[in-house]
């Protein structure tokens, strides 16, 4: 072989093989549309299989979950489930959960590996409802892992509740089954934002830095959404590919048009490139971020990036000191330290997975028939009231027709000095007022 | 104007980055003949070596003073210690055999360091001051100037040891002609270990610098090495010079596209280093500063 032809083999499968992780990010929704559906909120009324005590016996109930528990986001799917394991690990040393029956179950949870690959999330639902037999899912990952996984839930009858998503797509009333999800909607979140800047700078300019995909699209559509009416202008707006390695160039862009707001919907790291960015330029916008990056994250800013940006909130910070007597807090902490793993992760990257099994929990216990479709059916009518993380004002409330559970919101200010979330206000409340939305951007 | 500088200037620093990268993929080219796709995480992981030493909180708080250095003292041995025990019991057969080796061995030193070190997103912080020099509208970062300079000075010493020095004569012959080299006495086992070292140090280089912006993680090299290639591509695969000469244009060509073709935004900024790596390789396949092989008949 020539060595002219060597470069070209190597170089030919360096674009092969980087070609591939650099599609990562776009994992199908294809197989979400032309699905079967009830066509109704009534989980009920479809046409299901005769399976809806799969799962159950008399002493135990098996439940599964889907999560990145190996790739880059091992960590927040390994937190999520050590969260979950610690709050069935305390129902099960109260006896288990007590259903409409009067039997009391111990919960079995099956996990499963999805690195965060769509199909892979699809292959491991298929294989927990039709191999493992669960009763029922939660905390499902990824928007677009839900939406692979929705048409076989539809077909099955299988509630998947409190998915680990935003999407707004999961209060869609035509499938049911996939939800309510553990999350605020993303296009929720950003309209609360939009209101909040019209309240406070009703003239404001905004340049907007987003990723470019449903989450980012979502978040556009929630934000023009909340400054109807107004002045406020979007002067410019640049998006990003989640596979970037940094988003400096279109800050550069962005720093450019000297708007007076930046809106930086951004998930994680990027978040971070882009908030540096912004920070070193000189640029010095009043930064909204998309509540898509944690506080412990945000510490890891650059010295003074960031200072003062405004982040809707929905929840108390489990690692913070100052909270852990809250009543909820302290019950979870207590638990977190007793469970495999527990000690040696952040608090705050076990609370989705421990609030969606207490969720669920609920639902199971608050049905009427101790059935799949009657823990749907009270997933629909819930009311939740007990210890838990959501700040004060912040109902956990659903419908037949508010399939949304999280629906309020309290802005934040960051204060880097005192490493903390400040609140702004009261709850911006949502409830009953955030009707399904397609997003069409 | 202002917008036009700034942009230049960001692609020029980025540019650098990549061409560091290239310049460590350039240098085992030239001394094994070998694509080493592991390049990157062997940067990442001696840059884990370095967030080691240095953090405070989980680490053993070094000053960045001792943590770069050891880092970089690290990634030598790092990458001696792979050639000899990983690269070398494969050398002299077939070349796709070698390219799967390192894949193997990029797979394995991602898992590993985050099995020892972390799979979470870490800052390492800057060696430079923060901020930098406001002229206008144009922002340069301390940390902009300090990647462009230690970058040259790195390149300018590569270029007097593989030049100017005895040593350097030996690493020239050793990729050059291994057989007549043995025969002259040269150890060629040794000079492939020291060129697999040099590499491995200048990619933590690289990756030390880049660390402040794109923060720590088992990942952080995935998108880097991609334009390290292209701009290797450029340069020419067998040009240290080029090397970085490819990654300065890559950069200036990204950020431009990026910002004055719409039809690209920033949706399509990774795709200018595929169109660039291809458009190069039908035109002129030995790069802009590659040789093309004479062969005997």
């Amino acid at each position: 072989m020539t060595s002219i032809s060597r470069m070209r083999l190597f170089a030919a499968a360096a674009l092969l093989s980087l070609g591939v992780t650099a599609c990562g990010g776009s994992a199908a929704l294809t197989g979400a549309s032309g699905a079967q559906s009830s066509g109704s909120g009534d989980p009920a009324l479809a046409e299901c299989p005769d399976n809806g005590t799969v799962g159950l016996t008399d002493t135990t109930i098996k439940l599964g979950v889907s999560q990145p528990l190996s790739g880059p986001l091992v960590a927040v799917g390994g937190g999520f489930v050590v969260g979950m394991n610690a709050y069935f690990n305390y129902v099960n040393g109260n006896g288990g959960v007590k259903g409409p029956d009067g039997k009391q179950r111990k919960i079995e949870l099956v996990a499963k590996d999805d690195q965060y690959v769509a199909t892979k999330t699809k292959a491991n639902v298929s294989a927990l409802i039709n191999e493992d037999k669960v009763f029922a899912l939660l905390g499902l990952f990824g928007t677009s892992g839900n939406l692979a996984a929705r048409p076989l839930l539809a077909q099955e009858c299988v509630p998947s509740l409190f998915a680990t998503s935003g999407a707004p797509e999961l209060g869609n009333p035509d499938y049911p089954w996939g939800g309510p999800a553990g999350s605020i909607s993303y296009l929720l979140e950003a309209r609360a934002s939009g209101e909040y800047l019209k309240s406070v700078n009703p003239n404001a300019k905004v340049a907007i830095l987003y990723q470019d995909d449903d989450l980012g699209r979502a978040y556009l559509q929630g934000f023009k959404k909340g400054i109807e009416g107004s002045n406020i202008s979007i002067v410019k707006t640049e998006s990003f590919e989640s596979t970037d390695p940094d988003v400096g160039n279109q800050i550069t862009s962005l720093a450019a048009t000297g708007a007076d707001t930046f809106y930086d919907i951004a998930i994680g790291l990027q978040a971070l490139q882009a908030l540096n960015h912004v920070h070193a330029s000189g640029w010095k916008p009043q930064i909204i971020q998309a509540a898509q990056v944690g506080l412990s994250l945000l510490k890891k800013l650059e010295p003074g990036a960031g200072d003062g940006l405004i982040m809707a909130g929905t929840s108390y910070d489990a690692d913070d000191p100052d909270n852990a007597d809250l009543p909820g807090i302290k019950l979870f902490l207590d638990w977190l330290k007793k469970t495999p793993g527990g000690e040696k992760i952040l608090p705050s990257t076990a609370t989705a997975g421990w609030t969606a099994a207490m969720f669920m929990t609920w639902a199971i216990e608050n049905a009427e028939t101790m059935d799949r479709a009657g823990v749907m059916r009270a997933a629909h009518n819930m009311d939740f009231t007990g210890p838990n993380f959501y700040l004060p004002g912040i109902k956990l409330v659903t419908g037949p027709d508010d399939h949304y559970l999280i629906e309020g919101v309290v802005q934040q200010k960051l204060d880097r000095k005192a490493g903390k979330l400040i609140p702004l206000g009261e709850v911006q409340d949502f409830n009953g007022a955030n009707p399904y939305e397609k997003i069409t951007g | 104007m202002e917008l036009l500088i700034q942009r230049l200037i960001d692609g020029t620093s980025n540019g650098f980055l990549y061409g560091a990268v290239a310049l460590a993929l350039v240098l085992i080219y030239r001394s094994t003949g070998l694509m080493n796709f592991a390049q990157g995480e062997m940067a990442m992981f001696s840059t884990f070596v370095v967030w080691k030493l240095a953090d405070e909180r989980l680490g053993f708080g070094l000053a960045l003073a001792i943590a770069i250095p050891a880092g970089i003292v690290f990634a030598f041995l790092l990458g001696a210690v792979l050639e000899r025990a990983v690269i070398r019991p494969f050398s002299g057969g077939n070349p796709l055999t070698l390219l799967i080796v390192t894949l193997g061995m990029f797979l394995a030193i991602n898992a590993l360091a985050g099995y020892i070190f972390t799979t979470d997103t870490e800052r390492l912080d800057s060696p430079f001051p923060s901020g930098g020099l406001s002229l206008g509208g144009v922002t340069i970062t301390y940390l902009e100037m300090g990647t462009v300079v230690v970058l040259l000075v790195v390149a300018l010493l590569i270029r007097q040891l593989f030049m100017g020095t005895k040593l350097g004569l030996g690493l020239r012959a050793a990729a050059m002609n291994p057989s007549s080299s043995r025969l002259a006495g040269i150890d060629v086992g040794r000079m492939m270990m020291i060129g697999w070292g040099l590499a491995s140090a200048i990619g933590a280089i690289a990756a030390i610098l880049v660390a402040p912006v794109v923060y720590v993680s088992t990942n952080m090299m995935a998108a880097l090495l991609l334009y390290g290639f292209a701009a290797a591509v450029v340069g020419g695969f067998d040009s240290p010079f080029g090397a970085l000469v490819g990654g300065v244009l890559v950069g200036l060509i990204q950020s431009l596209a990026s910002g004055y073709l719409p039809f690209i935004g920033t949706q399509l900024q990774l795709a200018t280093a595929f169109a660039v790596i291809l458009l190069v390789l039908l035109i002129r396949p030995q790069g802009l500063f590659g040789r093309l092989p004479v062969e005997r008949v």
